[in-house]
C-alpha cells in the first residue's frame, strides 16, 4: 500500500492557494529526494550534509526567501494571509528532517516580525536582508525567556524569566547578559533575536549579529534530537548595537511566539507523518502470533489508530490556527491577546499529540523503532526537542497561565 | 523528603544486608560511572568508558558480582538456592538502574540465561560445572546473553502461552552427541562479541507448538559456526551492545541443553518474571536518579521570579511525578515479592499464569509511568530538558527501550488480560 | 513520645522488665534467691563436681580441646569462604558500611566516662592490691 498522506491527513486545502501547493511540492520533492530515499547516509553524514541539503531547500529552492518582501527579492510571503500556506511548506520540511524545520522555523518567525504586514520595518529590512539573505547561508536563532536563578530577580515575560538586559546609549543600544540558552543553532548562529528588557521592564527583541564584540559563544551543549543544532549557551558583554535593531513595539514578542508555534507545530507534524508511513510499511509488513499480518490484530489496530488520531487532529489544529492567523484583525492582530493564546494553545497540544503518536507508535516497531537504522527515533528525539524548548519553562504551565489568563481574565496569576 | 533512599518501599520485606550491598553498588556508581555517563553515547561502540565501569562491578579484581547465582560449592554465593534472590536483584537493577540503565541491563542479562540452570529447583550441575569457571575465576567481567529475537519477530517467541514455541526458526537438531544449530537472532543484549555465553532459545521441530519442542541450548560464543555482526546504533542505551547473531552448523554437545523436553518451555517461562522485575529496577532506579536531578532545577530555578518548586501549578507537576515514582516504587518491590513467595504456601510457582500475568502487568504500568514522567520532566525543564548535562533526558531515551522490550506493551496487556479475564485465544 | 513507636525487641525487653519490676513477688523471690548466695559451700561444690565421678570431670576436660578446635575451625572456615568468594572490594565496602552504623559517638562517650570512674576506683583497687601484696610477702607474714 503506498501512502497518500495528503489523501490521509485530510485538511483543509481550499485555505491554501495553488502556488503553495506547488510550492509545498517542490519542498515533498526535496525531501523524498535528498533525505528520505537516503536516510542512512544522511544520517551518518550528517555534519556534512545538513548544511547541503539545507543550502538546496534555503536557496536553491528558495524557500528563505519567502518572508521577504518583494523589493528585496523576496517571495512576498510577508502577509497573515499565507499562514496556512507556510505552515504547508513547513509539514513537508519537518517531514525530511526537523532540524532543517526548525532552523527555518526560526528564521520565519524572527523575520516576521519585522517584514511581516502590517509591521513592515524597512529600516531593519534594509539592514539585515543583504546581510542575512544572500547566496550564503546564514544561521538565525532566538533567545526567549525562560527560566530564571534562585536569589535573582528578573523583569518577566509572562511568568518567564528575561535575562538578558538593555539599556540606550546615544544612537546605540547595549545588551547584556550571561549564559543565555538559544532556541538551538547557538554555536553556528550568524544572528540572534534577543527577547530583552529595558530598565524600566518594558520588554523588546533585538537583533543581535553574532559577530559583534562582546558575543561570547560558550560550550557545545549535546542535546536529545535536532542533532545537526549544534547550541551553546551565550553571553552578551555590553555588546553595542543601532536602535533600529530594536523592536518595542507591544506584542512584537508574542507575534514570534506565535509563529513559532505554528511552524514548529507544521514541522513536529511532518516528522509524525514521516514516522507514519514508516510505521504503516511495518505494519504491513509483520506478522504476529504465527502469521496474522499485524495491522489486522484489533490491538494493534487501535494503537496504529491513535497515531492516525493523533496527527490528523493535530494537523487539523494546526490549519485552523493558520487560518486564525491569516486574518488577524478580527482578533487583535498576530501579536493579540487572542491569537497569541491560542496559538500558545494550539502549538502544546500539537506538539503533545506528535509525541505521543511517535510513542505509542513506537510500542508496535519494538526494537526496530529504537534503531538508528529504521529512522524512527530521530524523529522522536527530534520532536521531543522541540517540544521541550517551546515549553521553555515549567512545562506546560505558561501556557496553562496564558490562557488562564484570557479565558478567565486572571490577574494574580504568573504574569 | 531529601534523599531518595525515602521512597517508599515494603520495609518488611527488606532483608538487613540490602542497606549495605546498596551501599557497596552505590559507591561503585558514583565513582565508575555517573562522572562518566554523559559521553557513554558516543562509547556505544568502542566502550572504551563502559568496558572499565563493568570490570569493576563484575569481576574478581572488582565486585565480582556475576558469579553470584552460582553455587557455593562452585565458587559463587549461592543465591539461586535463597529464598530473597528477587529482592536481591531488584536492589541490584535499581542501583545499577540510577547510574546507567544500559549498564543495568548488560549486567543482570549476564544472569538472566543462567537461571534456567542454576535456580533451584532446576539446577543442572554438570552445566553449572561446565560453566562455573567463566564467571567465578575471571578477573574481568564476563557476559552471556539470551538470544531470543528473530527477524520474524520476539514478542510471539516469548509467548509461550499462546504460540507454544511454533514461530521459532532456529533449530537444533540431533547428530550422535552432538547439537546442530542453525539460525538468526537479532538485538539480544551483550551480543557484538561481548559475550562468551549464548542460552539459546530453539526448536527441535520447526513450526511445532509442542512445548516438548523447544530447547534451550548453550553455545559459547567461540564455538565454530557462530559469528555476530556489528553492534546496533540506537537512541540511548550505548552501554548494552546489540547485533545480529548467526549460527550456521554449530555444534554443541547434547548435554548443552538447559534441562530436556518440556522443562526447557518451562524454565523459559520462568524467564520472564527475572527480566520484567530486573526491568521494573531499572525503571525505579532511574525514576530515582530523576528526583535527583528534578530537585535540584526546581530548587534552583526560577519561575515567575520564584523557585519553580514553590509555585502551585508547577508544584502540581512535580508532586505528580514524584508521586508516581513513590507508587511505581511500592509496585517494583511487589513484583519482586511475587517472584520470591513461589517457595511459601501462599505464592505461586514462577512459571504460572498468575505469577507472569501480574508481574507482566506491573512492569507495563512502572514502564508507561516512565515514559510519561520522564517526558513530563524533560518539559519542566523547558530548554535545559534536551540538554544532556542534567541527565535527565538520556534516561528518558533509555527507559523507552524498557517499555518496548520482551515482548512490549501489547503483550504485557495480552497475558494480564490472560490470567485476570481467563482468556482464552489471545 | 509516640505510644507506637519503638515496638523493637529491646523495647519489648524494657516493657518487660518494667512490668516484672513492679511486682513485689517478683522482686520477693529475686530478693530471696540473692540472700541465699553461701560462698562458704563453693569449695564443697568444687569438691563435687571433680571428685562425685572423676570420669566426668576428666572427660569434660578431655573435651576441651575438641570445643576450641570447633571454634577454631569454625572461624578458619568463615575466612576461607569469606576470602574465596568475597572480592576484597566487596567485603571491604559492606564492612565499611557495618561500621558506618556503630555508633561511634556514643562509644567515645563510654571511653569519655570510664576515665573519671577508674581515676575514682583506682586508689581502692591499688590499696586493696597492696594489702594482698602484703600479706604473701615474706615479710607480710603468712595469711
Amino acid at each position: 500500500m503506498s501512502v497518500e498522506l495528503d489523501k490521509l491527513f485530510i485538511y483543509p486545502k481550499h485555505w491554501v492557494n495553488e502556488d503553495a501547493h506547488s510550492f509545498a511540492a517542490t519542498i515533498r520533492q526535496w525531501a523524498d529526494k535528498e533525505i528520505i530515499s537516503d536516510r542512512l547516509n544522511y544520517q551518518q553524514n550528517y555534519s556534512r550534509l545538513f548544511p547541503e541539503k539545507s543550502r538546496k531547500l534555503g536557496i536553491d529552492i528558495g524557500l528563505k526567501r519567502l518572508v521577504l518582501p518583494d523589493k528585496y527579492d523576496g517571495y512576498g510571503w510577508n502577509s497573515p494571509s499565507y499562514a496556512p500556506a507556510i505552515l504547508t511548506a513547513f509539514t513537508e520540511i519537518g517531514r525530511g528532517d526537523a532540524a532543517i524545520g526548525l532552523v527555518n522555523a526560526l528564521e520565519y518567525a524572527i523575520f516576521a516580525t519585522i517584514t511581516m504586514q502590517p509591521n513592515l520595518k524597512y529600516d531593519l529590512c534594509d539592514a539585515l536582508a543583504q546581510r542575512y539573505f544572500s547566496d550564503k547561508l546564514k544561521t538565525p536563532t532566538a533567545i526567549l525567556p525562560g527560566a530564571g536563578l534562585n536569589n535573582q530577580k528578573t523583569p518577566l515575560f509572562r511568568g518567564m524569566s528575561v535575562l538578558a538586559g538593555i539599556a540606550d546609549d546615544d544612537n546605540e543600544s547595549v545588551i547584556s547578559g550571561t549564559n543565555l540558552r538559544p532556541f538551538g543553532f547557538g554555536k553556528s548562529a550568524d544572528l540572534l533575536c534577543v527577547v530583552c528588557a529595558q530598565s524600566n521592564g518594558k520588554i523588546c527583541l533585538a537583533f543581535v549579529p553574532a559577530d559583534s564584540l562582546g558575543v561570547k559563544k560558550g560550550l557545545p551543549i549535546k542535546q536529545t534530537g535536532l542533532d545537526a543544532s549544534e547550541n551553546t549557551d551565550i553571553s552578551f558583554e555590553s555588546v553595542r548595537i543601532p536602535k533600529e535593531y530594536v523592536i518595542s513595539r507591544d506584542g512584537a514578542v508574542e507575534e514570534l511566539y506565535v509563529w513559532l508555534n505554528l511552524l514548529l507545530g507544521g514541522v513536529s507534524i511532518g516528522a509524525a507523518m514521516n514516522f507514519f508511513e514508516i510505521l504503516t510499511d511495518w505494519a504491513q509488513n509483520r506478522t504476529i502470533k504465527g502469521g496474522m499480518p499485524m495491522k489486522e490484530n484489533p490491538l494493534c489496530a487501535s494503537v496504529l489508530a491513535t497515531v492516525a488520531q493523533e496527527i490528523t487532529s493535530a494537523r487539523l489544529l494546526c490549519y485552523s490556527l493558520s487560518q486564525i492567523m491569516a486574518d488577524p484583525f478580527a482578533w487583535g492582530g498576530i501579536g493579540g491577546e487572542g491569537i497569541y493564546t491560542i496559538a500558545r494553545m494550539i502549538g502544546s497540544s500539537v506538539q503533545d499529540s506528535a509525541i505521543n503518536a511517535l510513542n505509542r507508535g513506537m510500542e508496535l516497531m519494538g526494537s526496530a523503532g529504537y534503531a538508528k537504522e529504521w529512522h524512527v527515533e530521530k524523529h522522536w528525539r527530534d520532536i521531543k526537542t522541540v517540544q521541550a524548548c517551546l515549553c521553555g519553562i515549567a512545562a506546560d504551565i505558561p501556557v496553562k497561565m496564558d490562557i488562564a489568563r484570557f479565558f478567565y481574565d486572571c490577574k494574580e496569576v504568573c504574569s | 523528603m531529601k534523599h531518595f533512599d525515602n521512597f517508599s518501599r515494603p520495609l518488611e520485606y527488606i532483608s538487613p544486608m540490602d542497606k549495605h550491598l546498596r551501599t557497596v553498588i552505590r559507591k561503585w556508581a558514583d565513582e565508575e560511572v555517573i562522572p562518566f555517563r554523559r559521553r557513554f553515547d558516543e562509547d556505544w561502540k568502542e566502550h572504551k568508558l563502559i568496558e572499565p565501569a563493568f570490570d569493576k562491578l563484575m569481576g574478581n579484581k572488582g565486585l565480582g558480582l556475576q558469579k553470584a547465582l552460582f553455587p557455593e560449592e562452585l565458587g559463587g554465593w549461592g543465591l539461586g538456592h535463597s529464598d530473597n534472590t528477587f529482592m536481591i536483584s531488584y536492589a541490584l537493577s535499581e542501583e545499577v538502574g540510577r547510574a546507567d540503565t544500559g549498564m543495568a541491563v548488560a549486567f543482570l542479562v549476564t544472569l538472566w540465561p543462567l537461571t534456567t540452570i542454576l535456580i533451584e529447583p532446576h539446577v543442572n550441575w554438570r552445566l553449572a560445572k561446565e560453566f562455573a569457571p567463566m564467571f567465578c575465576d575471571c578477573d574481568r567481567a564476563v557476559f552471556s546473553a539470551l538470544t531470543m529475537t528473530e527477524p520474524q519477530g520476539g514478542a510471539d517467541i516469548e509467548n509461550i502461552g499462546l504460540l507454544g514455541g511454533k514461530t521459532l526458526r532456529t533449530t537444533a537438531r540431533i547428530d550422535g552427541d552432538e547439537w546442530v544449530i542453525n539460525g538468526h537472532k537479532l538485538w539480544p543484549t551483550n551480543s557484538a562479541g561481548v559475550s562468551r555465553l549464548f542460552g539459546v532459545p530453539c526448536t527441535t521441530k520447526p513450526g511445532s507448538n509442542d512445548r516438548d519442542d523447544f530447547a534451550i541450548i548453550f553455545v559459547p560464543t567461540d564455538t565454530k559456526g557462530v559469528s555476530e555482526g556489528n553492534p546496533y546504533e540506537k537512541a540511548g542505551m550505548a552501554a548494552d551492545k546489540n547485533s545480529d547473531i548467526w549460527f550456521e552448523d554449530v555444534r554443541v554437545p547434547s548435554w548443552y541443553r538447559a534441562h530436556g523436553p518440556g522443562l526447557d518451555a518451562r524454565t523459559f517461562l520462568e524467564i520472564i518474571p527475572w527480566g520484567q522485575v530486573a526491568s521494573c529496577g531499572f525503571l525505579t532506579g532511574a525514576m530515582l536518579n530523576l528526583y535527583e536531578r528534578l530537585y535540584e532545577f526546581v530548587s534552583t530555578r526560577t519561575y515567575c521570579n520564584s523557585v519553580l518548586k514553590e509555585n502551585d501549578a508547577v508544584a502540581g507537576v512535580i508532586g505528580r511525578i514524584a508521586g508516581d515514582i513513590d507508587i511505581c516504587r511500592i509496585l517494583g518491590h511487589e513484583a519482586a515479592r511475587i517472584g520470591d513467595r513461589r517457595n511459601m504456601p501462599y505464592g505461586n510457582e514462577l512459571g504460572s499464569e498468575e505469577t507472569i500475568g501480574k508481574i507482566r502487568n506491573i512492569k507495563d504500568f512502572i514502564s508507561d509511568k516512565s515514559v510519561e514522567i520522564f517526558g513530563r520532566a524533560m518539559d519542566v525543564l523547558g530548554a535545559y530538558g534536551p540538554d544532556r548535562n542534567w541527565d535527565i533526558e538520556k534516561h528518558w531515551r533509555d527507559v523507552k527501550i524498557i517499555q518496548l522490550w520482551m515482548g512490549g506493551k501489547q503483550l504485557c496487556q495480552m497475558e494480564s488480560a490472560r490470567y485476570f479475564f481467563d482468556c482464552k485465544t489471545l | 513520645m509516640n505510644a507506637n513507636q519503638n515496638r523493637g525487641v529491646i523495647d519489648t525487653t524494657n516493657r518487660m522488665l518494667a512490668y516484672l519490676l513492679n511486682k513485689p513477688a517478683f522482686k520477693e523471690n529475686l530478693r530471696i534467691v540473692l540472700k541465699n548466695i553461701d560462698p562458704e559451700s563453693s569449695p564443697e561444690l568444687v569438691k563435687t563436681l571433680l571428685w562425685q565421678d572423676i570420669e566426668v570431670s576428666l572427660g569434660l576436660l578431655g573435651a576441651l580441646p575438641d570445643v576450641a578446635n570447633s571454634l577454631i575451625r569454625a572461624i578458619d572456615e568463615v575466612l576461607v569462604q569469606i576470602n574465596d568468594k568475597f572480592t576484597p572490594e566487596l567485603l571491604a565496602g559492606f564492612i565499611g558500611s557495618l561500621l558506618d552504623e556503630i555508633d561511634a559517638v556514643r562509644l567515645q562517650h563510654i571511653i569519655q566516662n570510664l576515665q573519671p570512674l577508674v581515676r575514682d576506683i583506682s586508689p581502692l583497687l591499688k590499696d586493696f592490691l597492696q594489702q594482698i601484696h602484703n600479706q604473701i610477702t615474706p615479710d607480710g607474714g603468712q595469711p
